[in-house]
């Protein structure tokens, strides 16, 4: 009966259009009610831990530090700083592309922010230049995705905040297999401009090694912030709450000195990134109380018992967990996707044996892969409207695809040797 | 009506803004305590508890406005392949559950308030009062359904006035 309302509610309410945190949390309090024995009260208190917990306030500050980020300038400058180190690589300043975002995934967060920050400035120089508009804009959309799972990641945050897990190791865990996916990517890009039609114009300037230098001074700010960011959480001098605030500082700090921000903008920042975060806010807020219910009344367990009873091994779970991923991450965006999916596959994943952490960097690259899966993969929706739709949603989906499959081929490559994950935070 | 609906975009903004406030003074706090414990050998003792309730203002106190401006995040592909008036149907529908559910995250934060007020709790540490802050849940719960209510009327006398035009 539990599982008949959940699924009917979470259809019927989903399907409406109602706002997202709504719909799971009206679900949660009709199986607390109905099935847990009137125990909506029990959602008060889910909702009031989790939202006075110390740890997930480094979520508003991570959105606080890429909104600053983004108000400062500080993109354009550090996309000029790398330009010079392309230009004789096939694909040229497509590298830049995913070169950059993944710098500015090292102190953005998220994966809309790197995508926004970094196709503002790429795609109205390179478009100019004569690359092709929709390749630009599947690296664009490819290279944003990167902002989740480089560290500091607020996918990875979240997790770690709501399911327990050390978020000093899923930060380490994500680092290795985010540089290994950009350079699959800068590896694609090379293949598909050395074949094919051509996607950049031909390759007449020289390599200016003193421009390289001049332009690899331009970005010295960088290191510094994701020393402030990163290095403090590995050095064991903040938590990931206080390497925020040392970022948000830094970025302030950064911004007034080195980039264009001034106070208007900075309070527009805090404003816009509040705005982001009221939204996450209201899902927290529906998901705490459905995973209260769902917890409540063992739901994950039956699952498991369900398709143990299917004759599956753990690979075989694990399989299925991916498809559905894959499917409802074409509908919702990731981290609605994490938040809603958790409270049922991270008990599953973990009494299969699974490494937890090692299901934080995999949830998180499936949750990148829905970033570039149409209807609703965000990063193309938002790299569509940067472009002023010269490239449509379908030619961005088009160009996304072999990024869409690399991700998808480290899902697999990082499930058969998952300590290329686990190999950096066991070090910890 | 006009009046009223002028004074509820104002309550709800002004309440956004506290929530920002907070939001900055939360950082402000947590990068004061971390200097602090390196800097002067003393972190501040309720940091960590204070930017919890912080963390909880900004995230209450946005919520009316970021429901106000239509940023709240919803499911829609459905909804988009609707007729208009089975679109009308849907949003109604929608519309009552975000109602329902925030009536009774309203009914039961009251009574989480309530009774923290009625035993007097305090944080572990700093002693803060905390009812206060759990009265931001009830309170934020209200003002979004006000919101929706507003908007709802909004809509089926836009619709109404729209219609009539379209008659004539």
């Amino acid at each position: 009966m539990s599982w008949a309302i959940l699924s009917a509610g979470l259809l019927v309410f989903l399907g409406s259009g109602a706002v997202l945190g709504a719909a799971l949390g009206l679900t949660g309090f009709i199986l607390l009610h109905f099935q847990a024995g009137g125990a909506s009260a029990l959602a008060i208190n889910s909702a009031w831990n989790l939202l006075t917990e110390f740890t997930l306030s480094a979520v508003p500050l991570f959105i606080f530090l890429g909104d600053i980020l983004l108000a400062s300038g500080v993109s354009t400058r550090v996309y000029n700083g790398l330009t010079p180190l392309f230009r004789r690589i096939p694909g040229q300043l497509l590298h830049t592309n995913i070169a950059v975002c993944t710098l500015f995934g090292a102190v953005s967060g998220s994966s809309t922010s790197t995508a926004a920050a970094i196709g503002s400035v790429g795609y109205p120089e390179l478009s100019k230049r004569g690359y092709s508009p929709s390749m630009i804009v599947g690296t664009l959309a490819a290279g944003g995705t990167l902002g989740l799972l480089i560290p500091p990641s607020l996918a990875l945050l979240i997790y770690g905040a709501t399911q327990n897990v050390s978020i000093g190791k899923l930060f380490l865990a994500g680092m290795l297999p985010g540089l290994l996916i950009a350079l699959a990517f800068f590896g694609w890009i090379m293949v598909r401009a050395s074949l094919g039609s051509p996607v950049a114009p031909s390759r007449e300037e020289k390599m200016d090694w003193g421009a390289v230098g001049r332009g690899l001074l331009e970005v010295w700010p960088l290191p510094i912030l994701i020393f402030f960011v990163l290095g403090t959480i590995y050095m064991g001098i903040a938590t990931p709450t206080e390497a925020a605030a040392l970022g948000v500082t830094a970025s302030i700090v950064l911004g007034l000195t080195w980039g264009d921000l001034d106070m208007p903008k900075l309070w527009g920042a805090f404003k816009h990134a509040s705005m982001m975060f009221g939204a996450i806010a209201m899902i927290l807020i529906g998901t705490v109380i459905l995973s209260q219910a769902v917890s409540l009344l063992g739901l994950p367990r039956a699952a498991v018992d369900a398709i143990s009873g299917l004759g599956l091994d753990r690979y075989g779970v694990l399989m299925m967990i991916v498809l559905v991923y894959l499917l409802l991450g074409c509908f919702f965006d990731g981290i609605s996707l994490l938040l809603m999916t958790l409270p049922i596959t991270f008990p599953m994943i973990t009494s299969l044996g699974f490494d937890p952490v090692w299901f934080g960097v995999i949830v998180t690259l499936l949750m990148e892969i829905g970033m570039i899966t149409p209807p609703v993969g965000l990063n193309l929706f938002v790299l569509c409207s940067i472009t002023h739709n010269e490239v449509s949603l379908p030619d961005a989906a088009k160009a996304s695809l072999p990024y869409w499959l690399i991700l998808l081929g480290a899902v697999g490559i990082f499930t058969a040797f998952p300590e290329l994950i686990l190999w950096l935070p066991s070090m910890l | 009506m006009k009046v009223l609906s002028t004074w509820l975009d104002r309550l709800v903004y002004g309440v956004f803004l506290i929530g920002v406030c907070g939001g900055v003074f939360m950082t402000g706090l947590v990068l004061v305590s971390t200097l602090m414990r390196y800097l002067a050998g003393s972190p501040i003792g309720f940091s960590d508890e204070l930017s919890g309730l912080l963390f909880l203002s900004l995230s209450f106190l946005s919520l009316p406005h970021v429901l106000n401006t239509s940023q709240h995040i919803r499911i829609d592909l459905l909804v988009r392949t609707l007729s208009p008036r089975l679109a009308v149907a849907a949003d109604i529908f929608a519309n009552g559950i975000f109602i329902a559910f925030a009536a009774i995250f309203a009914y039961e934060a009251w009574d989480f308030m309530t009774f923290s007020m009625q035993i007097g709790s305090r944080s572990e540490i700093s002693g803060v009062l905390l009812w206060p802050w759990m009265a931001l849940m009830p309170l934020s719960m209200l003002l979004c359904i006000l919101i929706v209510v507003r908007n709802g009327l909004r809509g089926l006398f836009g619709r109404g006035a729209s219609s009539l035009e379209g008659q004539s």
